[in-house]
């Protein structure tokens, strides 16, 4: 590894604030593409029941889709409820669901999963390289992790949020009496 | 205590679409214990004077990851290649590939997070047209859609089946 990336490894890195998301239900999907419509058909159905969807990546390698999405834990039984239903579509009535259930190795659910948003991100690799090797040498367990325009949004246990803050605290500098923001109110959208 | 207030929109309005060009999408699956290590061989990035664009981090398998790096357009497109390609030469059971040209879109929009029908709004027009997409995120109030060379334009026009810009 770079000496000069040692040396900035030992500087802290100054960033304005972390966020504690609500608690998470976190499904990951496996595609074939393109033939494969399940994961945008999932995201569909999951848009027709007024389910928010806070937290999406993918990517592909080869034929293979890997993507990861999130919803509120409260939105979990709407979901199961979803995956047993028949489709608008007319397809028959549980082809989606049972495709997706049916295969482990398609769809994996994770209950318990909270979002630690960090900001501003400023488009460092150092700061990214920095919490991912640290949370790989503290044993913290990374679900998913996704960039945004200045945030980077990591997907851990729900119960280790604060522990995860803790850690980040070897690397990032935060404001002088800063606390990460845990969400005080929900605000949800009942109708278009 | 709840409080209901009401706003309607036909389409989803955003701040803007923007969209880039000449870039290389580079994704790694490797051992979630090598965790560490790519942290490290991603953070020197730095060094080389590359920011990034877009990065996503999935745990692919009980024991794999699936890293997916865009970097921003730079002059160091070379080194970053070659610093991901060693360093997966030299790991066990470690995948690498990078796809190049690839073209970007990002749009963002007001409080995404709170909204639903957001992903599925930036999904399915792409899926509709059949537009394969790369690589995606959608976080905080950002969506952001990589698709192959000269894919872009054509993904913008979807996008506006469903957005206004």
């Amino acid at each position: 590894m770079n000496e000069c990336y040692r040396e900035i490894g030992a500087m802290k890195i100054g960033i304005g604030g972390i966020k504690f998301s609500e608690e998470l239900v976190h499904i990951s999907h496996r595609t074939v593409v393109p033939a494969d419509s399940s994961f945008a058909d999932l995201i569909r159905r999951l848009a027709e029941k007024r389910i928010n969807v806070p937290f999406v990546c993918s990517s592909v390698y080869d034929d293979a889709a890997l993507c990861t999405f999130c919803i509120a834990t409260t939105d979990f039984p709407s979901l199961e409820r979803l995956l047993a239903a028949p489709s608008t579509l007319g397809e028959p009535a549980d082809a989606l669901s049972s495709a997706l259930l049916s295969n482990p190795e398609h769809l994996k659910i994770t209950q318990r999963v909270g979002t630690l948003t960090l900001f501003p991100h400023r488009r460092s690799l150092a700061l990214f390289g920095r919490i991912v090797e640290l949370f790989g040498q503290s044993g913290i367990i990374i679900h998913s992790l996704c960039t945004s325009i200045s945030a980077l949004a990591i997907n851990v246990d729900y119960h280790a949020l604060d522990l995860v803050a803790e850690v980040l605290g070897k690397i990032v500098e935060l404001p002088e009496n800063h606390a990460p923001f845990r969400p005080e109110f929900c605000v949800r959208q009942i109708s278009t | 205590m709840e409080t209901i207030a009401v706003y309607w929109e036909p389409k989803i309005r955003v701040y803007g679409l923007t969209t880039r060009s000449g870039l290389s999408l580079y994704t790694l699956i490797f051992p979630i214990a090598r965790l560490a290590y790519w942290g490290g061989v991603v953070g020197s990035l730095e060094i080389k004077g590359s920011e990034f664009e877009l990065i996503n981090l999935q745990t692919a398998s009980a024991t794999t990851m699936q890293l997916c790096l865009l970097p921003a357009q730079d002059e160091q497109a070379a080194d970053v290649r070659m610093i991901l390609e060693t360093g997966a030469e030299h790991e066990e059971a470690t995948c690498f590939k990078v796809v190049t040209p690839v073209e970007l879109i990002y749009l963002h929009g007001p409080h995404f997070q709170d909204r639903y029908g957001i992903a599925d709004a930036a999904l399915r027009p792409l899926h509709t047209a059949r537009i394969p997409i790369l690589s995606a995120g959608c976080a905080g109030t950002s969506v952001y859609l990589v698709v192959s060379e000269n894919r872009a334009e054509e993904a913008a026009a979807c996008l506006s089946e469903t957005f206004v810009f």
